[in-house]
């Protein structure tokens, strides 16, 4: 639960997650998405509630914490170092993130794997809105993190972008092992790409099912979707 | 030129140049540039490289100047050992004024350390009966001394290669060392993206507060070795012109590049020189200056070359 004063943004809202799968979250504007997203990035310390990671308790720690702990995020407006190579930009998340030395190296496979092989010493401040996501994305999985949360990737992209990205997201899920907790607004993409949906409305969740299932809900369409589903 | 040719380059240009000048009042200009340069380097490493933005930067320089002044004055400790002693205590100082930064964001930061500038000489004027001298300051600070040898105000040689000295190694540290390894990598990522930064690990308490206290540590030092030069500190070490004088060194010369700040120290601290005759309008002057580098160079000199260079060289043929 989060109450900010008298509002309260996320009300005994509880989920959990399963290794390895794409969860979509989506809901109305005001529903709690980025409140959410914050509390498990630990920007904000929730007013009651846990939240585990593998048996751990891990609310209320600090952002960079939270990082060491192996859950990753990304933001809505798209994060660089703008005075940062591309490059640089992925090296500092191995650098800091805290993840084990291994044995193959995570930043050219993630430079290569994000589209980036050819920008590697662009500076990071002069590049597309696309590129500006896919760099953030490297990074925080340069991190190594167990779990990533991804804040609206798929805002202001167009039709082909947002097909790159989603096969990009599918891929690093099956070749790192990830789990991604993915809010959009964009449903029709985010029910292709997601295992499973939870829709929140007012803070509280109101369906978590398959994608199917989900799109079905006479709730669902009542206060999210229309009668007509249209993303 | 690379910067590390650059830098080279540069110290070997001023030891000898040491060996030719040969007239005192040079000396004591560079000498002053010297101790500058510390000055607005400590200024860069923390708004240039952190982007903080910290006024207290003349603070610590008084505070240097004080602590190591009262410690041989009070104290009778040498010279050496109350620079050192009077650095260390600045730094700490640094890391008190940071602490309560880690909680303000940019523009709070900047009211908070400028409080402090200003409550500052009041302390200092209020402070004789802890030895700070009242309104007079410190007079009679002893000298530098090096293997038993007494170095005074007049004896410009020795201070000329001693501040040189000092600055080639703070210079050297900041921008050879400290910015390219793991501490500046980190530096600059909370610049760039604070939010993003601590979302891939930077612990940003641990390195904010690293950075005010090496600032702290550098600036206090240089604070040091003014009192020790000159033999006097006064609480003025806080008024305007002091003030004035970092600020232009700063927007002239440009954040967050080597050389940029320090190539302001030498613009400024020798055309202050060159204005010296210019009474109480050089305060005004340098006014006038601090303006006029906001509106025309408002990424300082170092960042013309690849920007507004071109820009200036097309408007001048148009």
């Amino acid at each position: 639960m989060k109450r900010f004063g008298a509002l309260l943004a996320l009300n005994d809202l509880s989920f959990q997650l399963r290794r390895s799968e794409i969860l979509g979250i989506a809901g109305p504007n005001g529903a709690g998405k980025s409140t959410l997203l914050n509390v498990c990035g630990g920007s904000l310390a929730p007013t009651s509630g846990e939240i585990i990671l593998e048996g751990e308790r891990v609310d209320g720690l600090s952002p960079y914490q939270m990082c060491h702990r192996g859950l990753g995020r990304t933001f809505q407006i798209p994060q660089v170092f703008a005075s940062m190579s591309v490059g640089e930009n992925i090296a500092v998340g191995r650098m800091f993130g805290g993840g084990e030395a291994d044995a193959t190296d995570i930043v050219r496979f993630l430079i290569d794997a994000c589209g980036l092989a050819g920008r590697r010493d662009e500076r990071a401040g002069k590049v597309s809105l696309m590129t500006r996501k896919m760099i953030m994305l490297a990074a925080v999985l340069a991190t190594r993190p167990k779990l990533v949360f991804l804040d609206e990737p798929l805002a202001g992209l167009n039709k082909d972008e947002i097909q790159v990205f989603m096969d990009l997201i599918s891929r690093l899920r099956d070749e790192m092992d990830l789990t991604f907790v993915v809010v959009e607004h964009k449903v029709r993409a985010l029910s292709l790409l997601s295992d499973r949906l939870m829709v929140i409305h007012f803070g509280r969740r109101i369906c978590l099912d398959t994608p199917e299932v989900v799109v079905k809900d006479s709730q669902v369409v009542d206060v999210y979707l229309g009668t007509e589903f249209d993303a | 030129m690379s910067g590390q040719l650059q830098f080279w380059s540069g110290v070997a240009a001023f030891a000898v140049a040491g060996l030719l000048v040969g007239e005192s009042y040079l000396y004591h200009t560079l000498i002053l540039f010297f101790i500058w340069t510390i000055v607005v380097v400590g200024w860069d490493l923390l708004l240039g490289y952190v982007g903080i933005f910290s006024f207290a930067q003349l603070v610590f320089f008084a505070a240097g100047a004080y602590a190591t002044g009262m410690l041989s004055i009070n104290l009778d400790v040498p010279s050496v050992a109350a620079l050192v002693l009077g650095g260390v205590t600045v730094a700490l100082l640094g890391l008190l004024i940071g602490l309560p930064c880690l909680r303000l964001r940019g523009e709070y930061v900047a009211l908070f350390t400028f409080a402090v500038h200003l409550a500052l000489p009041s302390i200092l004027i209020q402070g004789r009966s802890v030895g700070t001298g009242g309104s007079t300051g410190l007079m009679g600070i002893p000298p530098m001394e090096v293997f038993g040898k007494t170095i005074h105000t007049i004896d410009k040689v020795p201070w000329y290669y001693l501040t040189l000295a000092a600055a080639a190694i703070t210079v050297y540290a900041v921008y050879f060392v400290i910015v390219p390894g793991r501490l500046g990598k980190a530096f600059v990522m909370l610049r760039d993206s604070e939010e993003f930064a601590k979302s891939l690990g930077v612990n940003d308490y641990k390195y904010k507060l690293i950075a005010f206290t090496l600032s702290a540590l550098m600036t206090g030092i240089a604070g040091g070795l003014y009192g020790q030069y000159l033999g006097v500190v006064t609480p003025k070490i806080l008024g305007n012109e002091l003030f004035l004088m970092a600020m232009l060194m700063l927007s002239i010369g440009g954040l967050g590049r080597f050389p940029g700040v320090i190539l302001g120290a030498f613009i400024i601290t020798v055309g202050n020189e060159i204005l010296r005759d210019a009474g109480q309008l050089r305060l005004l002057a340098l006014g006038v200056c601090v303006v006029l580098a906001i509106l025309l160079v408002p990424n300082g000199i170092i960042h013309l070359r690849e920007r507004g260079w071109g820009h200036a060289m097309r408007w001048w043929k148009a």
